[in-house]
């Protein structure tokens, strides 16, 4: 194998041309202007041209092409050169036996640095028989960690190639294990949930696809169990009636996107996470580019989503792109209209949310089979508050409202997406309102005035929204959220 | 035989096409044994009292109802015909 489709010399000699080509555009631009300019002289000064692009070229600040030529190709042609000293790079690499997928070597990056590489293999190696001393091996595995993130796309191929696997797992391993050791009450072991779902986020968006498999075996955490949610534990899947082993990891049909972004969009699935639905489908619906800001495909076709984590940091947490499905072969969690981003957000949310206590269904609450804390589950996503998901999804604390008409109402007014949660009880709800109300769940408001406000249910666009009076509102709902988006990109 | 378990908080999809139809369970009561379950069409509810042994037709198919509980933990299990 070698590298081959790639003439260096020739895209070098492109690049210079591009070069040529972009001092020359000044040149093209003036004598352009001068054409025009003497053109509208000969015509007393009428318009010598009709074509905006031909009459931008004549101003004081000349904007458009070609101008636009003498910035942006050397710009290409500095890309073009960069990517020519990396596929030079991989090719000694190469030589020497090792190798850099295909996909990677014409990169836009620093050359590979086989020494970086080597120093990272080699801390992997060393860390299980590390003496980590009595602070616990935080402050060790950051160091790890540091070394991993340095790594370019090419570098971190190489060493995916060349780390053992007992040494990726053994790592992978360490860094979510923040238990006490219990000799020592000053040590820190493994890294926050955040900071380790981050870290192995940052080398999924950059390992080449055939690498992806090896950093999911080593971060196994990665990939979030379903196998204590309701649907998994009733031991069968409602939709079809098959036994639960027809719930398995697969890759779902559909786009990240289609037709746009619409909180229309978001189905809540089988898992029992309205509270967090209803905060992604009321947020999309204030803000609807919102999700497009927060959510990217990478090359590899990895997916990054970002959310905030326990302490508040911002954390794109990159995933791939598998997800628990029926045997349908369709999303079980969220999912879209015949788009997935909203399955990736509750994959992502899924990683990374720490407020789970426990929390049960209705008459379950202390069984230990569904009343447990858990973190990095689907399961952790069920039976919550509505103050709980607002902080991960926006990263501002929510203002809890009275239930108020008029609070409700200020706050949805000034940009708050609000969420709201339905009572236990049914039983004195108003006759025409009974069919859309289901009790205990969380709605998100989507339209309010003086005399009604109508909310939608997470469970998708089959369900009707309800049409409030203020007084129905206040009598029939309670804890009311703002979702603060005042300063979230 | 195929069976499904409705609980409380989740939304149940069943049958294609026109004969699709969303479930959700809406009340249940142990003593005795019923439950209320919302079935939404073309995004209208109609509500269901159901007591165990009823048949009941959802997105065109016959169902029977062969478990209702309340406590410890809402459910209600539909059969559907064979």
């Amino acid at each position: 194998m070698s590298y081959t489709g790639f003439d260096v010399e020739r895209l070098r000699g492109f690049a210079a041309d591009l070069r040529r080509t972009g001092a020359s555009a000044g040149d093209l631009r003036r004598d352009v202007a001068a054409v025009l300019d003497e053109a509208e002289e000969a015509l007393r000064g009428r318009p010598a041209t009709t074509s905006p692009a031909l009459r931008r070229t004549q101003g004081f600040l000349p904007l458009g092409l070609p101008s636009s030529l003498a910035w942006s190709l050397p710009d290409v042609a500095g890309s073009i050169e960069r990517r020519s000293d990396h596929l030079e790079a991989c090719r000694v690499l190469f030589e020497d036996g090792h190798v850099v997928s295909p996909q990677l070597v014409f990169e836009d990056a620093e050359p590979p640095d086989a020494s970086k590489v080597q120093d990272a293999v080699d801390a992997l190696a060393a860390f299980p028989d590390l003496d980590t001393g009595i602070n616990g091996n935080r402050d060790d595995l950051r160091r790890i960690a540091d070394l991993l993130t340095d790594l370019t796309a090419a570098e971190l191929d190489l060493l995916l190639d060349e780390a053992s696997e007992t040494d990726l797992h053994a790592f992978g391993e360490a860094v979510a294990d923040t238990s006490d050791s219990g000799w020592s009450p000053f040590d820190s072991n493994g890294l926050p949930v955040g900071e380790r779902v981050a870290l192995a986020g940052d080398l999924l968006a950059l390992a080449g696809s055939t690498h992806l498999d090896d950093l999911a075996d080593a971060f196994p955490w990665m990939t979030p169990g379903f196998d204590t949610t309701d649907v998994f534990l009733d031991g069968a899947n409602p939709q079809t009636g098959e036994d639960a082993s027809g719930i398995t990891y697969g890759i779902p049909e559909g786009p990240l996107f289609a037709d746009g972004v619409s909180s229309t969009d978001v189905y809540q699935g089988r898992l029992g996470d309205c509270w967090f639905i209803a905060s992604l489908a009321a947020t999309t619906q204030m803000d609807p580019d919102f999700v497009t800001r927060n959510i990217r495909e990478n090359a590899n076709g990895t997916i990054s989503v970002r959310l905030w984590d326990h302490d508040g940091t911002a954390r794109w947490v990159t995933m791939t792109r598998d997800l628990p499905l029926a045997d349908d072969g369709s999303p079980l969690g969220a999912h879209g209209d015949g788009e997935l981003w909203p399955a990736y957000y509750e994959k992502a949310f899924a990683l990374l949310y720490e407020e789970d206590k426990g929390g049960a269904p209705d008459g379950k609450d202390g069984d230990p089979l569904y009343d447990r804390s858990e973190q990095g589950t689907y399961g952790a996503l069920e039976w919550d508050w509505t103050e709980q998901a607002p902080p991960y999804v926006s990263g501002n604390e929510s203002r809890g409202l009275d239930v108020d008409f008029e609070d409700v109402k200020d706050a949805f007014d000034s940009g708050s997406p609000v969420i709201v949660a339905s009572s236990d009880d049914k039983d004195d709800v108003p006759e025409h309102l009974q069919p859309g109300y289901f009790g205990r769940h969380v709605y998100y408001v989507t339209e309010i005035t003086d005399d009604h406000v109508l909310l939608a249910n997470p469970w998708g666009a089959d369900y009707e929204p309800l049409r409030l009076t203020p007084a129905e509102f206040e009598a029939h709902f309670d804890s009311p959220q703002a979702i603060d988006l005042g300063d979230t990109p | 035989m195929t069976r499904l378990t409705v609980r409380p908080g989740i939304p149940y999809r069943l049958g294609e096409g026109d004969q699709k139809v969303s479930l959700a369970l809406k009340e249940v009561h142990d003593d005795p044994p019923s439950a209320t379950l919302g079935v939404v069409r073309d995004r209208r509810t109609v509500e269901r009292e159901l007591h165990v042994g009823d048949e009941v037709e959802l997105a065109g198919s016959a169902w029977t109802v062969v478990r209702i509980e309340a406590t410890p933990r809402p459910r209600v299990d539909l059969e559907a015909a064979s």
